[in-house]
């Protein structure tokens, strides 16, 4: 098989139907893994490896990763989730602890970064003075 | 006439022997003598003619060549003194060439220093700067981590929420 964009569009619009309202559907992943499985070896193992990486990226795009330097209730986390789910489309949701943060919070959304924290302030700060 | 050849006491026939000795004489004198003298006082006369004629001419011709030399001196003169004239010329010419090329020289060695001067003093100021913004970065955190309670990361934390 020639790894042509074609097939690339096949692998990725598989990726897509993996998904059924923003929720990875286990059934149709099982389904997919099996057509692809039936090529030839070396063709099965480029299209999962494809296949995983899109699923992966697709999955992390919509990962809502809230970095605090102080816990965060679950009202507080609740509001980013809906305020955020405005403009990105968010299909989890994680909390991670970071007391070098200072203050403030980093948001990341797939490849979008919210950075507010006070670190990231100092670092502009010197930023600025470099400059 | 007789009475005078007998008063001096004239024998004829002696004066004829006499004449015809004389005249002996004198053909002999005028061939073997006289002839020959007179040969070499001609030939010595056309040869100290000659002699002055070539004095003439060597003198002419040294006269020529003096001129020539003179000519030819004052030729060389001017020549000479044409080429001093050019080399004096040139001499200048390089030279003010030569003073010209230092003063570019120098005036290009002026401005790659200049340049070179503000490149290390741009690297400098950088390097200040980079420092200057690391101390600061430190030290800021230090104090933030030092001086931030749970309530004022907690009151940040709110306000992160609110501008979202």
């Amino acid at each position: 098989m020639t790894k042509t964009p074609k097939v690339l569009n096949i692998i990725y619009q598989a990726v897509e139907d993996s998904f059924v309202n923003q929720t990875l559907s286990e059934k149709k992943v099982h389904q997919f893994f099996k057509i692809f499985a039936e090529l030839r070896s070396a063709d099965a193992i480029y299209c999962l490896r494809i296949y995983l990486q899109g699923l992966k990226k697709y999955i992390q795009k919509r990962t809502l990763v809230i970095e605090s330097p102080v816990s965060l209730s679950l009202v507080d986390q609740n509001n980013i989730r809906d305020n955020l789910s405005k403009s990105y489309s968010i299909t989890k949701s994680l909390v991670k602890l970071d007391s070098s943060l200072l203050g403030g919070l980093r948001i990341k959304i797939g490849d979008v970064i919210l950075d507010d924290s006070v670190k990231s302030r100092i670092s502009q700060l010197g930023e600025a003075i470099r400059n | 006439m007789e009475t005078v050849i007998k008063t001096f006491g004239v024998q004829p026939i002696l004066l004829a022997a006499q004449v015809v000795n004389f005249l002996v004489l004198l053909f002999l004198l005028k061939k073997f003598a006289y002839k020959p003298i007179l040969k070499m006082l001609d030939a010595r006369r056309e040869k100290i003619a000659l002699s002055l004629k070539q004095a003439e001419q060597i003198e002419n011709r040294l006269q020529a060549i003096e001129a020539e030399k003179d000519q030819r001196l004052k030729a060389a003169a001017k020549e000479a003194q044409a080429i001093i004239s050019e080399a004096t010329k040139s001499g200048a010419q390089l030279i003010e060439e030569a003073r010209q090329k230092a003063s570019e020289d120098i005036k290009v060695l002026l401005k790659k220093n200049e340049e070179a001067m503000a490149r290390e003093h741009d690297l400098l100021q950088k390097q200040i700067k980079a420092e200057l913004s690391e101390m600061i970065v430190i030290g800021l955190t230090k104090v933030a981590k030092k001086v931030l309670t749970e309530k004022d990361k907690n009151m940040l934390v709110s306000e992160t929420i609110r501008s979202i």
